[in-house]
């Protein structure tokens, strides 16, 4: 499997250089070397963070509590980093918020602890969405992270440890039930419905979904503008509120594992790959080619673009420690937050007036 | 009524085809569908129903962003949190999990090695359940003026999802466990073309009433006696609503008031209770019903925060009670924990989310110059979809500017229409009886499966295809589906490329 993906990234650059390619090989290549990619890891980084827990829960001790935590740190970064091509399995299935909702229900996670139930896959698949899923592991892993994202192994009980395994592992099932729908079949119920990448990567008058390569190339564009729009205007400006009187922890993304600005900087790395081709260590024509064919100086202003936001989202971090959560609770912290968030908001304005043209020129 | 439609079909069968009523025509080439608020893209997008209208103010498109933020919210059943007010019973945790990306919903997965599917988490069906005992109710305020009869000890929704603590034998459940599965059949063209068809089944166990009855030897509860009628249904796209609003009644009731018989066609108004009107002191709240699957709800107000209360359980100042208040359920849960004080949406947070139900753009028509998309404009018209699927209005005055006088191109007439057994859930809604729904707004089809390749058409997703959903019209709608059915294949794929392209 491994080598069959290694060969199809190869093939998808050997023959095309980033200037030269069409918009069929810019497609197939973010098809099958970013977007599939990205959820192949996200299986493969989840599976591993269910095998860390496992281990953890065989062998209670701080080294394998700390591999746990960074195999939770693994496995969300592929997930935000799907940010950006939100098509198709990961909503018609139902599967976003199994992995992702947000906020967690900490008074029923304790209740469900503190209650004499057996705690398995079964009884935790029946729980509500806010009591599954990232979010859950998080808590579970990394404690409440009100004055740090470190949980001493000693705290974890018996029952939590339960509580990870079962939902690490349908975590898990959940995200190899969205590689199968990207790489085999995008309908359970119908056996000759194609892997999603198939869809994506041919559009044309017999594809039921997209008809043109006009109209997936703006679904990347679009998807980018979408990510960078949400980064800035949601996940930023709505726990900072209007002043630090008015910020809100409680819509903090990832606020126990201290994780929020990695999370931001892994959306806009989404952008950044399906701009440039580049995913890891593969690389090919992403949008960026076709922006290069009519403007090479708007090209490259891009991708300093979206590298400079990342930075700039990184460069929120508190010096004296802490993340996100802690940074808009100081007038620095909100000062560098705003900074980010007025780059991030040219970038999409950017994207909008003069990449989303770039398509029909 | 029924008389026409054996008229009719007769009249088909001996070959005699009905001209359709005159609509103006202008709605072949048209691409504004939604007016000054329409919004443009060129090729089906997932993103296509996720704008504000185009043309809304600075300030206007501000307050919608504030809406769109709250149509996202996971509302949460901690009570310690700032968002609470999820529950305790309910069938879905947000707006948009339903409505994702302001689409339409898809029925559960029912796998392979499997029949039956139970409902869990973020399903974007559920269940309204009434009472149908055949018994004639006068209008009065204690039902609120001919509502659906509530099954006693539930209401008339089935939370299928219970905060934890609902239920001690169930966690996770509400007041019962909904199972799926599908009916299979198979229908054959004059042509000998065949298309499966697929209907969604339900059954439902686990009821919190729910007992042994010694005596007959059978598991009893107020929900599994025969006079309780189940309907289902999906999630439905956002768009467009605020300008559906807008289309003035009198043209909507000139549309009811239409001599149709030949066709066997005859559009109703629902007259349904007004939340609105009520709240005003209003002594007789009642006003004609624009929105809901059988037209139950007079405005984008009633029927958002009908859904808020309602499908995610969060009380608001229209509906402040819960759903399931007075229900044996409720008193248990609530017996020995403080039950939650006061209203749990604010009225900011609820006026913000009807503004945003009101203002989600019509993207434009797609390809509308191609001549296949031409002729397949002039076919939809020829075998009479446009008697119903009333191409054009133009809107009245609505208190967002924006929407008053647009030409627009929703391709419904805002009626009910008898639909025959096959759609019929068999529940009377206000003036809906069991057969009748209203004709859903075309606009937008074309990006419905690009948002969510499985979403479902028709009031419970159960066609997979437009095709399905065609061969699914029945009562009224008899005679154009035949007329569909007898086309030659290409003109059924030209009249389904047309669809395609709004």
């Amino acid at each position: 499997m491994k080598a069959l993906k290694l060969m199809v990234a190869a093939l998808a650059f050997a023959g095309v250089t980033a200037q030269a390619a069409s918009n069929k090989e810019i497609i197939n290549h973010v098809s099958y070397n970013v977007i599939l990619a990205t959820y192949n890891d996200l299986a493969a980084k989840t599976a591993e963070l269910s095998q860390a827990v496992d281990v953890l829960a065989a062998n209670v001790n701080q080294e394998n509590l700390d591999k746990a935590q960074a195999a939770w740190r693994a496995a969300r970064i592929p997930w935000e980093s799907s940010e950006s091509f939100l098509f198709g399995p990961v909503d018609s299935l139902g599967i976003d918020p199994l992995l992702d909702t947000w906020p967690l229900n900490k008074l029923d996670l304790d209740a469900v602890m503190n209650s004499n139930r057996a705690i398995t896959t079964d009884l935790v698949r029946g729980l509500g969405t806010n009591l599954q899923g990232f979010h859950t592991l998080e808590y579970l892993l990394f404690g409440d992270g009100k004055t740090s994202n470190t949980k001493p192994v000693s705290a974890l009980t018996a029952k939590q440890l339960q509580y990870l395994q079962a939902s690490a592992q349908l975590l898990a099932e959940h995200t190899a039930e969205l590689a199968h729908a990207w790489t085999t079949n995008y309908d359970p119920e119908n056996p000759k419905a194609p892997g999603y990448v198939k869809v994506i990567s041919t559009p044309g008058m017999n594809n039921e979904f997209y008809s043109s390569e006009r109209a997936v190339m703006e679904e990347f564009v679009q998807g980018m503008m979408g990510i960078v729009d949400e980064v800035a205007n949601g996940k930023m400006s709505d726990p900072m509120g209007a002043d630090i009187g008015s910020a809100n922890m409680a819509l903090v993304e990832s606020p126990f594992a201290w994780n929020s600005l990695n999370d931001f900087t892994h959306n806009i790395r989404s952008v950044y790959s399906i701009y440039t081709g580049h995913y890891k260590q593969t690389k090919g024509p992403g949008v960026k080619a076709l922006v290069e064919k009519v403007d090479v100086a708007l090209a490259a202003r891009v991708e300093s673009d979206i590298l400079n936001c990342m930075q700039l989202i990184q460069a929120i971090r508190p010096a004296n420690g802490g993340d996100f959560g802690q940074a808009i609770l100081t007038k620095d912290g909100r000062a560098r937050t705003q900074t980010a968030i007025e780059a991030l908001n040219a970038l999409h304005a950017l994207l909008e007036s003069e990449v989303l043209p770039t398509l029909d020129m | 009524m029924k008389a026409w439609i054996v008229l009719s079909v007769l009249n088909l069968m001996a070959g005699a085809a009905i001209a359709a009523p005159q609509v103006d025509m202008d709605y072949v080439h048209a691409e504004k569908s939604g007016g000054d608020t329409t919004v443009f893209f060129k090729g089906q997008s997932i993103w296509a129903f996720r704008n504000p209208a185009a043309n809304l103010s600075e300030e206007e498109i501000a307050r919608h962003l504030t809406g769109d933020a709250l149509f996202e919210r996971n509302f949460s059943d901690d009570a310690s949190r700032f968002d609470h007010g999820l529950g305790p019973v309910y069938n879905n945790t947000s707006c948009n999990a339903c409505h994702s990306k302001d689409g339409r919903g898809a029925l559960p997965v029912v796998p392979f090695n499997k029949e039956w599917v139970l409902l869990r988490q973020n399903e974007a069906v559920f269940l309204r359940i009434s009472i149908e005992d055949g018994v004639k109710r006068p209008k009065t305020q204690e039902n609120h003026w001919g509502a659906p009869v509530p099954v006693p000890g539930f209401s008339d929704q089935l939370f299928h999802l219970g905060s934890l603590g609902v239920r001690e034998d169930l966690p996770g459940t509400g007041q019962a466990q909904v199972w799926m599965k599908y009916d299979k059949t198979t229908f054959t063209y004059p042509d000998g073309e065949t298309a499966e068809l697929r209907k969604p089944v339900f059954k439902v166990t686990g009821a919190y009433d729910e007992y042994f009855d010694s005596v007959t030897g059978e598991t009893k509860s107020r929900l599994y006696e025969k006079d309780v009628k189940m309907g289902a249904r999906i999630g439905t796209p956002m768009i467009g609503l605020g300008l559906l609003e807008a289309i003035k009644e009198s043209d909507i009731l000139a549309l009811a008031a239409r001599d149709l018989s030949a066709e066997g066609i005859s559009g109703k108004a629902n007259y349904v209770f007004d939340i609105e009107k009520s709240m005003a002191g209003d002594p007789y709240p009642v006003s004609m019903g624009r929105f809901g699957l059988k037209n139950n709800t007079p405005s984008v107000l009633h029927q958002s925060l009908g859904a808020l209360r309602g499908d995610i359980g969060v009380t608001n100042y229209a509906f402040p009670a819960e759903s399931i208040a007075g229900t044996p359920l409720l008193e248990a849960f609530n017996s020995g924990r403080q039950p939650s004080q006061g209203l749990e949406a604010s009225a900011q947070v609820a006026n913000d989310l009807v503004f945003y139900s009101q203002t989600l753009a019509v993207p434009a028509r797609r390809g509308a110059t191609e001549a296949e998309v031409i002729r397949g404009a002039g076919i939809f018209h020829q075998v009479s979809c446009t008697t119903c699927h009333q191409p054009s209005f133009t809107t009245g005055d609505h208190p967002i500017p924006a929407f008053a006088n647009q030409k627009i191109y929703p391709y419904t007439d805002m009626l009910l229409h008898d639909m025959g057994e096959g759609l019929a859930d068999g529940r009377q809604d206000f003036e809906a009886d069991g057969r009748e729904w209203k004709t859903r707004p075309l606009w937008g089809m074309g990006h419905t499966q690009t948002i969510n390749p499985r979403a479902g058409f028709l009031h419970d997703g159960r066609a997979r295809t437009l095709e399905e959903a065609i061969l699914w019209h029945g009562g009224e709608a008899e005679y154009s589906k035949t007329r569909f059915t007898q086309l030659p294949k290409t003109d059924r794929a030209a009249l389904i490329q047309f669809i395609k392209s709004l």
